[in-house]
Parts: C-alpha cells; structure tokens; sequence
C-alpha cells in the first residue's frame, strides 16, 4: 500500500509518515504545490493526503488533477482552517474523507484503513486478527466462529483497537473517535472504561485472549504481543 | 422627559412672566395715560370756564359738559389764589339710588371784574375704567390663545424638525457592530444634526474597522494555532507508543497531553464560535429535527445509562428546522452533553420537542452564578470543574442565526433550557 502525504509542515508530515510506516504503509512526502502536483501526475498511489493549503497553490486543484487522470487513490483531505467550504468542495471534487487539524494519528489512521477496506472491495471485507472476525460493513462479529453481539459502541470501539493493533489510544482519541468532536466531556472517560470492561468480558466469554491493555495514565492498547 | 415637553415648559415658563410683568406695567401705562387725558380734559373744561367768566362777568349758565358735575360758588376776593387742585373722589349718584361713582375733580379760582368764583368740576371715572377692563380682558384673552397657539405651533415645528433626527436615532439603534452593514444616515437640511450624524457615522466606522481587525486578528491566531497544535499532538501521540518510558515519564506526558487536548477543543470551539458568527456556514436547509435528536440520543444513550440517569422523551414527529445541518448537529450534542455533564448522579433528563419548542432539562444544583452569564463566553459555573465554559453561547450563535430565542431557567431543582421556535405556522405547513 502507498500513500502519499501532502503536507507543508514537515514536523507533522513527519508525525503521520512515522505512524504510518509503523502500519506497514510505503510512505512519500511531499512538502509544496509543485512537488505533490508531479508526484500525483506520475506515481499511482492507493491513497493520497492532501493538505487544502499549500506553498505555491491549492490542495484542490491537487484533487481535480488526481481525478483527471482518472486514479483510483483514495483521497482525504487535510483541512488546516477547519474550514468547511474547502472541505465540501474537496468532498464534491471527489475526495473520500476528510479530518480536520489538530487531529489524532490514530483516528487518521482508521479513516485510511476504512477508506482502503471500502476502496479494495474485492475480498478484504473482513477483517481477521488471530481468533477474531469482523465484517464492518454488516457490523458483524465472531471469535471462535460464535457469533458475538455486540452494541453499535463496543463495535466501532473493537475495530478502532484492531485498526490501531499494538498501539496506544488515548482516551481522548477514542472519545473522539465514539463521540465525535463535538464533545467536551471528561465524563466520558467513565464509559469508556466502562465500554471497555464489558468489550473485555464478552469477548474472554467467547474464548478470546485478553487483548486489551491498561496503560498506566494514559488509555489502552490492543496489544497482539 | 421628552425635549419638547421640556422646551415648551421653559417657553412657558418665560412667557407667563413676560406677559405677567407687561400685563402689570400695561395696566398702570394705560392707567395714566388714561388719568392724564381726564385732567387734561378737566383742565381744558377750566379754560373754557374762566374765559367766559373773563368775559362774561357772569356765572356760565350754558356751561355744559357732558357727564361733568360742575360747581360755581360766588366768592369773596380775598380767597382768591391761583392755585389748581385735582383730586379723586367718590360722588354719591342721586340717579341711580346712591350708588358711589369714583370721579375726579378739578377745583380752581376764576375772576372776573367784579366777582370771584370757586369752581369745581367733577368728571365720573366709570367710563375710563370699564374702558381698563375690557382692554385688560381683551389682553387676556390675547395671552391665552397666544400660549394654546404656541403650543400647538411648537409641537408641529418639533415634530418636523425632529424627524431626521429620529430617523438617525432609529437606524443607530438598529446599529449591529457584528454585521458589516454601514450607518447609513440621510443628511438632513439642519447643520447640527448633520454634525451629530457626521460623528456617530465616523464612530462607527472606526468601531467596526476595529471590530473586524480585532476578529480578523483572532481568527488568523486560532488559524495559525492549528498547526502546531496538530505537531505536538501527533508528536505526544507517537512518544507514548515508545516502550521505553516509566511510569513518571507517562504521567508527566499525560499531563502534557491532556492540556494540549483542552486547548485544541478551546481553539476549535473558538473557530466555530466564529465561523458562526461570520455566517461561514453553507445554506440552512429544512431538516427533519425529530430524527437529528433522536439521532444525537441514541449516540449518547450509553453515556446516559452509565451515570444511571433517567431519560424521559417526548418528541413529536416530523418538525422541521431551517438549519444548517452541521449546526443543528454542534447545537442537539450541545444541550445533551450539558445536560449529562451537569447532572446528579441518578439523576434525570427530560427532552421535549413540539412545534413550539425544544426543552431540555436535568435534575442538578442549583448555579452558583448569575445565569444571565451562561451565555457568554467563558461563563461557566463555578462547580462545573474542567468545562470550557463556551458549550452554550455556541448554542446561543446558532439559535441566534435560526432567529429563535434560547432562554434559561432554573425550576424544582432543574436546569431548563428552552429553545422557542416562533414561526410555529412555518413547522405546521411544512409537516406531512
């Protein structure tokens, strides 16, 4: 999987390629207009990030070239000012997704990792890790081969720890990630312990290993190792 | 009170002295003159008198005066002065039963060659002083109609002098700093009132550019702040996945953390406060607001259910809201998370939406501050610990660009917001 991240700010170009790496991605940067502009008219990627504001021109006009040349990357935009016309235009232009800055790796993550399971629609549609089997798109579950019932939560709460395996989510990440951005409540770090807990006990019932992790302070981790 | 009652009372005020003194000084002008016309006439009946007693030698038998009483008594010589007196007096009118008349006389010494006469005339003052009163009546009069005439005539000046004046005042009073709209004043044809408008147009000139700097500023800060707030985010995000860190170093980072992620949601509560008021927003469009809140509860009916609260709903079907989609999704998350966050533990929520409204209360302590304030940015309650305290004057600007009115009470130990919506005919049409 490659995947190019068009973005000026080098220190954050370097945050998202490091995390992605780590997923296993092939990663290229590109810091400016002109840069991205020949790599998109050159290269085939299967998803590309694309910052709207760039040294030298539009992350728009980045899309609209991408979609000229009729490649089928995924693309999800980078919004620098929140701003939402960009973002609609990006999205009408043909871009798949969008997160706006500040945003958590972890959850750029997944937005990559659904958009690819969505854009590869040959085969992967499950997602298999060891004794666990999700199909996203029917939010179906399986450990075992028994089928496992699970609230619409605790399931967007599994796939985002499968999709971020052997990794640190904050509690704010995952309250983001359940919630949405719009949320300002520390409360719901009580449910997400709670969520949590139950996700664990349904899933050792069903004879799956404790995957999921306390780190100290910090959040959790579904860790494979 | 109003400028004209005031004038008018100073007018007033002037007015009845001026005439009060003038009718005074009148009244005693008029007085004299009168007088003296009398004495002069009485002294002219005396001339008369003493030339035919010159030339006659006899006592004036034919000497008639109209109204005039005149007395001649013979003499002796010896008593003869020059001396005049004039003198006022009341005379007993035999004619009309005894009635006492206020008179003048004039009384004097004529001679001829052989006699000496005391004369007196007495001449009947009633004449002249009805004549006082009916031009003191009349002046009155005069003076009444003068000041009702004033008045009225002082009122339609006004209201047509004051016009532009109002119509300036109308259009600062409808003034909106937020809005880009200029004071747009008519010059009016009176020089005060085109320097007053002159100055407020300047005021508000300079009061908007400011304004619009001062936003500008903000938003460019809350713009630029993004980035490196997106740097140590992602950068804190990749450290903790190290395995090498102890327990203290996971602390001290989580602190770190946590107070990015406060200032991350502040910046991108400010920016949306903005982007609100800058009406940044895409088109409002008819949404079906019974689904979007039965959407937004269903997303929180865990957070509900862990803090043990009772949810009690009452919605009614197919109301719709001319919103912009986003915003009715920041403004439902708003009032149910403020309605979580601020609650007893076991405590309750109510939703209610009608075609008149959307009510939202919670069971919870009563504010400690005024709740005027909740509004306002960064208003919180004392005891609502880390909140950013900018939840509900965001729910303010959205309800503000619906042109809804949001209001808060505080009843039976119960947080009320309410939402009115006031074109209810509108939701009723367009329902189905």
């Amino acid at each position: 999987m490659k995947i190019l991240v068009i973005e000026d700010e080098k220190a954050l170009s370097d945050s998202i390629i490091e995390y992605l790496k780590q997923e296993g991605y092939l990663c290229e940067s590109a810091f400016d207009f002109n840069s991205a502009y020949n790599k998109v008219g050159e290269y085939d990627y299967d998803c590309i990030l694309v910052d709207i504001t760039l040294p030298g021109g539009n992350g728009l006009d980045i899309i609209k070239k991408i979609k000229k040349r009729r490649s089928s990357a995924g693309i999800i935009v980078i919004s620098a000012k929140n701003s939402l016309d960009d973002t609609l235009l990006g999205l009408e232009l043909g871009a798949d997704d969008y997160i706006s800055k500040p945003f958590y790796l972890s959850e750029l993550n997944a937005r990559i990792k659904s958009l690819l399971r969505r854009k590869n629609f040959e085969g992967e549609k499950e997602v298999i890790l060891n004794e666990i089997t999700l199909i996203p798109d029917m939010q179906m579950i399986s450990v075992n081969n028994q089928q496992l019932d699970l609230t619409k939560k605790e399931f967007d709460l599994l796939m985002y720890f499968i999709t971020n395996k052997n990794r640190v989510l904050t509690k704010d990440a995952i309250a983001e990630h359940l919630w949405g951005d719009n949320i300002d409540n520390a409360d719901s770090f009580d449910f997400i312990y709670t969520h949590i807990k139950n996700l664990r006990k349904k899933l050792i019932e069903k004879g799956s290993k404790d995957y999921i992790k306390t780190v100290y302070g910090m959040g959790y981790k579904f860790s494979l190792e | 009170m109003k400028l004209l009652h005031k004038t008018n009372k100073f007018y007033g005020v002037a007015a009845l002295l001026v005439f009060l003194m003038g009718g005074i000084i009148f009244y005693f002008a008029l007085k004299f003159f009168v007088n003296n016309d009398i004495v002069e006439k009485l002294y002219e009946e005396k001339q008369i008198i003493e030339k035919q007693i010159a030339s006659l030698d006899s006592i004036p038998q034919l000497v008639i005066i109209s109204g005039d009483i005149v007395k001649i008594t013979k003499v002796a010589p010896e008593i003869f002065t020059s001396n005049v007196i004039t003198k006022d007096t009341i005379q007993i009118d035999e004619e009309e039963a005894g009635e006492k008349v206020p008179s003048r006389l004039i009384a004097f010494y004529a001679q001829s060659k052989f006699n000496t006469y005391q004369i007196t005339i007495t001449k009947s003052l009633v004449e002249s002083d009805d004549l006082i009163e009916v031009i003191a009546i009349a002046l009155a009069a005069l003076i009444v109609s003068f000041f009702i005439a004033l008045y009225f005539v002082n009122r339609t000046i006004s209201k047509f002098i004051w016009t532009s004046f109002y119509e300036s005042l109308d259009k600062i009073k409808q003034f909106d700093v937020t809005h880009a709209k200029q004071l747009n004043i008519l010059p009016s044809d009176i020089n005060e009132f085109n320097e007053l408008n002159k100055s407020v147009t300047l005021m508000t000139d300079k009061i908007q550019t400011d304004y619009k700097n001062l936003k500008e500023f903000t938003e460019n800060a809350s713009h630029e702040i993004q980035t490196p707030l997106a740097i140590i985010k992602t950068k804190l995000e990749l450290l903790i996945q190290s395995e090498s860190l102890n327990e203290e170093q996971m602390v001290m980072i989580q602190s770190v953390y946590d107070a990015t992620n406060r200032l991350s949601k502040l910046n991108r509560s400010l920016i949306l406060l903005s982007k609100i008021e800058n009406n940044q927003f895409g088109q409002k469009e008819k949404i079906n607001f019974s689904e979007a809140v039965k959407k937004h509860i269903v997303n929180f009916t865990e957070l509900i259910e862990a803090k043990k609260l009772t949810l009690n709903t009452s919605i009614k079907n197919n109301i719709i809201v001319n919103i912009n989609s986003s915003l009715a999704d920041v403004l439902i998350t708003n009032l149910i998370t403020n309605a979580i966050k601020h609650n007893n533990r076991e405590g309750e929520i109510n939703i209610e939406l009608t075609d008149q409204h959307f009510k939202i209360s919670n069971t919870g302590f009563p504010l400690k501050n005024n709740p005027i304030e909740l509004f306002n940015r960064f208003k919180k309650d004392k005891s609502s610990g880390d909140s950013l305290g900018l939840g509900l004057s965001i729910v303010k600007k959205i309800v503000e660009t619906m042109d809804y009115e949001v209001s808060y009470s505080f009843q039976n130990n119960r947080h009320i917001v309410e939402l009115v919506f006031q074109n209810e005919t509108n939701n009723t049409n367009q329902q189905t």
